[in-house]
C-alpha cells in the first residue's frame, strides 16, 4: 500500500494561548480508514480542518500523493464533510448547482458532462436524479448527508475527511450511511478519515485509531490493538465507558 | 438530463415560490400589490391613457371641480386647475416622473450600496469597520436631511435631486450588505465552497447572492418608498422639479395658495402620494413576513 496522505510536524497555536495543536505527524495509507477520537475540545475538528486546507497551519508540511506519485492539486484530492452537513448546503441554490459547483471550479468539463457526472454521483449515493432540482429544505436529514457526500466524490478524490459524519443520524440512517460509505470506499479506493464519538461504529469500520488529546496524538495503532491494549489512561477510560454501555458478549 | 415526473402529485416549490405563496396568503399583502401594479401601470402608460396633455391651458375653464360635482364637466374627469389644465391627466403624468425617478435612483443606490457593502463585508479587520462606523453615523441622519443638504449644494432640479436622493439612500444598503454577507461569510456553505476552490468574487456571486437577493427586494421596496417621499419632498419645497416638468410633490405645491377655493387640487395629488408609499409599504411588509415565514419552515 502506497502512502497518499504525509503531515510532518503540523502545528497550530490558537489566539488561546493555553491551547496549541501539535507537532503532529501521519501518514494515510490508500484505501485505509482511520478514525480520530478523543474528548471534546482536544483539536480533532481543528486537525481536520488543517488537513482539508480549510485553516492554514503555522508550522509542518502535508504533502498529498497522486496516483503516480507526484503532488496534485488539493482541492481534488482531498475532500471534507462537514459536521452538520445541513450547514454546509447552500440554501438558495437547488442540489444540481451545488453539485455543480465543485466541477465548474476544478474542472473543464462541458455543460453535458457535469449534468452526466452529477446524475451518476447522486445515483452513486443512493438518490434519485430528481434530486437535483430539489432545495435543500425538501431534503430530509440522511438525504441531505448523502448530497454532502456526493459533492465530496464527486471530484473522485483520494482522500476524504469527515467531521463526525454519523453524530446527528438516527440508528438506521446511520449504519445505511456507513455502508454507503464502506461501498464507496470499495469502489473507489478512497482513503476515509472520520472523527467519531460512537466507538462501536469506529471498532467496526476503522483501520487505524488515532486517539488525541490537548492538540496532540496520544495514541494511535491497529483498531484491534488499540480496543485490546489501550496504553494511554485516557485511551482505556474511552474505550472503558464504551465497553460499560455494549453487552459483553458481543465483544 | 430529462426531467422526469417521478412524483406527479408532489410538488416542490423553489424559495423564490415559496415566499410568493406565503405572500399571497396575506390578503392585505395582495391588496398592496394589486393597488401598486395599478397605479404603476396608470402611470406608465400616461401618454396613452391621458385625455388631454398635462400643459395644455384652457382658459374657458378655470378651477373647474371634479366630475362628481353638479358643475363638473366628462370633458375634465377631476377637475381643472387654476390655469385650465386637466388635473387627471397632470396627475398620470406626475405620477410617472415620481415613480420612475424613484425606481431609478433606488436601483442606483442599490447597484452602488451592494458592491461597497459586498466588499465591506468580504473585508476583515480595521478597513471594515470604518467603513462600518463612518455609514451607521450616517444613516442615524434622516435621507431627507441629508438630500437637501445635498441639494443646497448642487443646485435644485429634477436630476440634482434624484442624485441627491441616491446618496442619501447608499448608507442603507451598504449597512444591510455588510452585515448579511458578514453573517454568511461564517456560514459552513460558503466554507464548503471555498474548499471548492471559489475566489471571493465568485463567493459572492455564485454563493451569497442568490440567498441575498430576497433581502435585496425587500430593502429595495422600502427604499422606494423613501425615493417616493423624498422626492415628492424635494419637488414640494421647490428643490426638485420645476414647472415645466410635472412631479407629484410640485404639483401639490404649485396648488396650496387655492387650497381653500379648490381643494381638490391639493386634495388629489395628496392622495396619490398617499396610495404610492401606503402600497409600497404594504407589499414591502408583506414580503418581509413571507420571507421570515419561508426561512421559519
Amino acid at each position: 500500500m502506497s502512502n497518499v496522505l504525509t503531515v510532518e510536524d503540523l502545528e497550530y497555536r490558537c489566539a488561546d494561548p493555553g491551547f496549541k495543536l501539535g507537532p503532529i505527524s501521519l501518514e494515510i495509507a490508500r484505501g485505509e480508514s482511520i478514525a480520530i477520537i478523543g474528548e471534546n475540545q482536544t483539536g480533532k475538528s481543528l486537525l481536520a480542518k488543517l488537513l482539508v486546507g480549510a485553516i492554514e497551519p503555522h508550522g509542518g508540511r502535508i504533502s498529498l500523493h497522486c496516483h503516480d506519485g507526484k503532488t496534485g492539486p488539493r482541492d481534488q484530492s482531498i475532500r471534507m464533510m462537514f459536521q452538520f452537513s445541513s450547514h454546509a448546503l447552500n440554501p438558495a441554490l437547488s442540489v444540481a448547482k451545488i453539485l455543480e459547483e465543485p466541477l465548474l471550479r476544478n474542472t473543464d468539463m462541458d455543460k453535458v458532462s457535469r449534468e452526466q457526472l452529477i446524475e451518476e454521483t447522486l445515483l452513486k449515493v443512493g438518490l434519485l436524479r430528481e434530486h437535483a432540482y430539489h432545495y435543500r429544505h425538501m431534503l430530509s436529514d440522511g438525504q441531505q448527508q448523502r448530497i454532502a457526500l456526493a459533492r465530496a466524490i464527486i471530484l473522485s478524490p483520494n482522500v476524504l475527511v469527515a467531521d463526525e459524519p454519523f453524530a446527528a443520524l438516527d440508528p438506521s440512517i446511520r449504519s445505511q450511511t456507513v455502508n454507503l460509505l464502506l461501498k464507496l470506499q470499495k469502489e473507489m479506493g478512497l482513503s476515509f478519515v472520520f472523527i467519531s464519538h460512537n466507538l462501536g461504529i469506529v471498532r467496526h469500520i476503522a483501520d487505524k485509531i488515532l486517539v488525541m488529546d490537548k492538540g496532540q496524538i496520544i495514541e494511535s495503532g491497529k483498531t484491534d490493538t488499540v480496543f485490546k491494549w489501550p496504553q494511554h489512561d485516557i485511551t482505556k477510560r474511552l474505550i472503558m465507558s464504551h465497553q460499560s454501555l455494549v453487552p459483553q458478549q458481543t465483544l | 438530463m430529462p426531467r422526469l415526473n417521478l412524483y406527479q402529485e408532489e410538488f416542490h416549490p423553489s424559495p423564490w415560490q415559496q415566499t410568493w405563496l406565503a405572500f399571497k396568503a396575506s390578503h392585505i399583502a395582495l391588496a398592496g400589490l394589486m393597488v401598486l401594479a395599478s397605479i404603476s401601470l396608470l402611470a406608465l402608460l400616461a401618454p396613452v391613457i391621458a385625455p388631454h396633455s398635462p400643459l395644455l391651458q384652457n382658459p374657458d375653464v378655470l378651477l373647474l371641480p371634479p366630475v362628481w360635482d353638479p358643475s363638473g364637466s366628462l370633458t375634465y374627469l377631476l377637475g381643472t386647475d387654476a390655469l385650465g389644465r386637466d388635473i387627471f391627466s397632470r396627475l398620470l403624468y406626475a405620477a410617472r416622473t415620481t415613480l420612475i425617478t424613484s425606481v431609478i435612483v433606488v436601483v442606483v443606490a442599490m447597484l452602488i450600496g451592494v458592491t461597497i457593502g459586498a466588499i465591506a463585508g468580504m473585508l476583515r479587520g480595521v478597513s471594515s469597520s470604518v467603513v462600518n462606523h463612518l455609514l451607521d453615523s450616517l444613516m442615524a441622519i434622516p435621507t431627507l436631511l441629508i438630500a437637501i443638504v445635498i441639494v443646497a449644494i448642487m443646485g435644485s432640479g429634477l436630476v440634482n435631486s434624484m442624485w441627491a436622493i441616491t446618496l442619501a439612500l447608499i448608507p442603507q444598503f451598504v449597512h444591510y450588505t455588510r452585515n448579511y454577507v458578514g453573517e454568511e461569510m461564517k456560514k459552513d456553505y460558503i466554507r464548503a465552497s471555498q474548499l471548492d476552490g471559489s475566489t471571493k468574487r465568485q463567493l459572492f456571486f455564485y454563493s451569497i447572492l442568490p440567498n441575498m437577493l430576497e433581502m435585496l427586494v425587500v430593502q429595495g421596496t422600502l427604499a422606494l418608498s423613501i425615493a417616493v417621499l423624498d422626492i415628492s419632498a424635494l419637488g414640494f419645497l421647490n428643490l426638485g422639479a420645476h414647472p415645466p416638468s410635472v412631479e407629484l410633490g410640485a404639483l401639490l405645491a404649485s396648488s396650496i395658495d387655492i387650497a381653500y377655493l379648490a381643494p381638490w387640487n391639493v386634495m388629489l395629488p395628496g392622495l396619490c402620494i398617499f396610495f404610492l408609499v401606503l402600497s409600497i409599504n404594504i407589499v414591502g411588509d408583506g414580503l418581509r413576513s413571507a420571507i421570515r415565514k419561508r426561512v421559519k419552515n
